[in-house]
């Protein structure tokens, strides 16, 4: 029995990974608005602009999650993406992602920060942008100004 | 004597010029192919038909890449949401045919669409393939293909044309490529541009094709060349047309993004053809870092020659052209309307 169960847990685990879901629940967080997924009062969050076909936005949905956690600033990570609901429960499901995600199908949070293409990061403070992502920088100078600009803002 | 006779030609010949420029509209023109550039040119303005709103989420175009149109009904191809979205032409949803998948009647990343003959053919990108649908949206067959679609025009006598991106991996890449109904290959033609910059290539082989009036075609290269060429449905080259130099160029010099800096010489960001005229719309220098759509759509006749703009209220990405109205996607990726004042 003792010998079974991890044998039989790596053959679960096989199984969930070949069927492209995790084998548990996962509980996603989609919202309707950003309002809901940032309540009054919420600190900075950082938006990251993203489009579920797009191999590179899921890079960069797990690189700004990264790039967070390992600063340990209080900033909540917020998806943003113009899919359709079915699709992005699969997709964060499958990524196991569980940070809130704005379902913005009509695009007011894309029209809101002016935002042309995905993958894009913007960070705001209630009303106040802090930071945008210029689309002419490359990922890695873009992490950078990002990173700066984190610094920046929680050394005050 | 001799004088005299030469000076009753010459006046001959002068009376048979001036009859000529009198009566003869834009005969000027042979004389001076750019005779327009230097007069004011007709400007028709484009007013909105207000597209009706609809409570369905399945209305709101993800990404739209394609259209067409087939009497009443307008097809949009959307990328994002693996389906053709149809519209009445007031802009009225109708329904979505297709959802994600590989399976018959599912589609990954429809690029292009088109309407022959009552059945709808949607270049569905990353299944390889072109899928037919009739009418209902019920899938009616289809056929593969060995790279991944990009546009698709129906042509004369049950034939599609199918446009793909080069890979720079497979030798002997065309870009064109004509098909009957059952799959079958008729011609494939034009090679894509190489040289030792991918990035650069990838620009100078981004064409826009476009369906004539008598089952023809028309290629538009979208930067670096002012030329459309003319193909049969057999494939055959009929003829080059070069541009009105009064239509410029759209120059710019992309920024360093890691594979260095980019001239661009951006021709033509959206095209199409209706009623015997092109009608194409110049890129607009963004930042004067980057090149997107424009706001106007010029419109020129079969010689090349710049015969007017139209002014539009929103920059375009896709649009469509149906005697004086024109279906456009905007920036942000909505259904736009617009009847033209000529």
């Amino acid at each position: 029995m003792s010998r079974a169960f991890p044998v039989l847990t790596t053959v679960a685990l096989c199984a969930a990974g070949l069927s492209g879901t995790p084998g548990w629940p996962v509980d996603v967080r989609i919202c309707s608005s950003l309002a809901e997924a940032l309540p009054a009062g919420s600190g900075p969050a950082l938006l990251v602009f993203f489009a579920i076909d797009c191999p590179v936005c899921y890079e960069e949905l797990l690189e700004a999650r990264f790039l967070v956690d390992r600063g340990g600033w209080a900033v909540d990570v917020v998806g943003v993406s113009v899919a359709r609901r079915d699709d992005l429960q699969a997709f964060l499901e499958k990524y196991v992602w569980t940070s809130p995600v704005v379902l913005d199908r009509r695009k007011a949070v894309f029209r809101r920060y002016n935002v042309h293409e995905v993958p894009y990061m913007v960070m705001i403070a209630g009303t106040e942008t802090l930071y945008r992502d210029d689309p002419y920088l490359r990922p890695e100078a873009r992490r950078k100004e990002l990173t700066k600009c984190l610094t920046r803002l929680f050394s005050r | 004597m001799r004088w005299r006779r030469k000076r009753r030609s010459g006046s001959w010949i002068a009376a048979l010029f001036l009859f000529f420029l009198v009566t003869v509209p834009g005969w000027e023109l042979f004389l001076r192919p750019s005779a327009l550039a230097a007069q004011p040119l007709p400007h028709w303005n484009a007013r909105e038909t207000a597209v009706p709103p609809s409570p369905s989420d399945d209305a709101v175009l993800g990404r739209p890449l394609a259209l067409a149109l087939d009497g009443e009904r307008l097809y949009i191809a959307d990328a994002l949401d693996c389906a053709v979205k149809v519209f009445s032409t007031e802009g009225r949803f109708l329904r979505s045919i297709g959802r994600k998948g590989q399976g018959p009647g599912e589609l990954s990343f429809p690029s292009g669409v088109c309407v022959s003959g009552g059945l709808i053919a949607v270049a569905d990108k990353l299944n390889f393939r072109v899928q037919l649908f009739d009418r209902e949206g019920k899938a009616a067959g289809g056929f593969k293909l060995p790279f991944a679609p990009d546009r698709i025009l129906a042509l004369n006598g049950r034939r599609f044309l199918v446009t793909s991106n080069p890979t720079a991996k497979r030798a002997g890449e065309k870009l064109l490529h004509i098909y009957d109904r059952e799959g079958g290959i008729i011609w494939e033609g034009l090679e894509p541009r190489t040289s030792l910059d991918p990035v650069k290539d990838a620009f100078r082989n981004m064409i826009l094709v476009c369906a004539g009036s008598e089952g023809d075609l028309y290629v538009i290269f979208r930067s670096g060349e002012r030329t459309v060429r003319r193909y049969s449905s057999a494939g055959n080259l009929v003829e080059a047309i070069d541009v009105d130099p009064a239509y410029a160029f759209r120059n710019v010099e992309t920024p360093d993004a890691g594979h260095g800096r980019l001239k661009l010489a951006g021709f033509c960001w959206a095209a199409d053809f209706d009623a015997g005229f092109f009608y194409l719309s110049p890129p607009e220098v963004l930042d004067g870092k980057d090149l997107g759509p424009g706001r106007t759509i010029c419109v020129v006749d079969p010689r090349g020659i710049l015969r007017s703009v139209v002014g539009l209220p929103c920059a375009v990405h896709r649009f469509l052209v149906a005697g004086d109205r024109i279906f456009a996607i905007d920036d942000e990726g909505s259904l736009r309307i617009f009847e033209v004042d000529r």
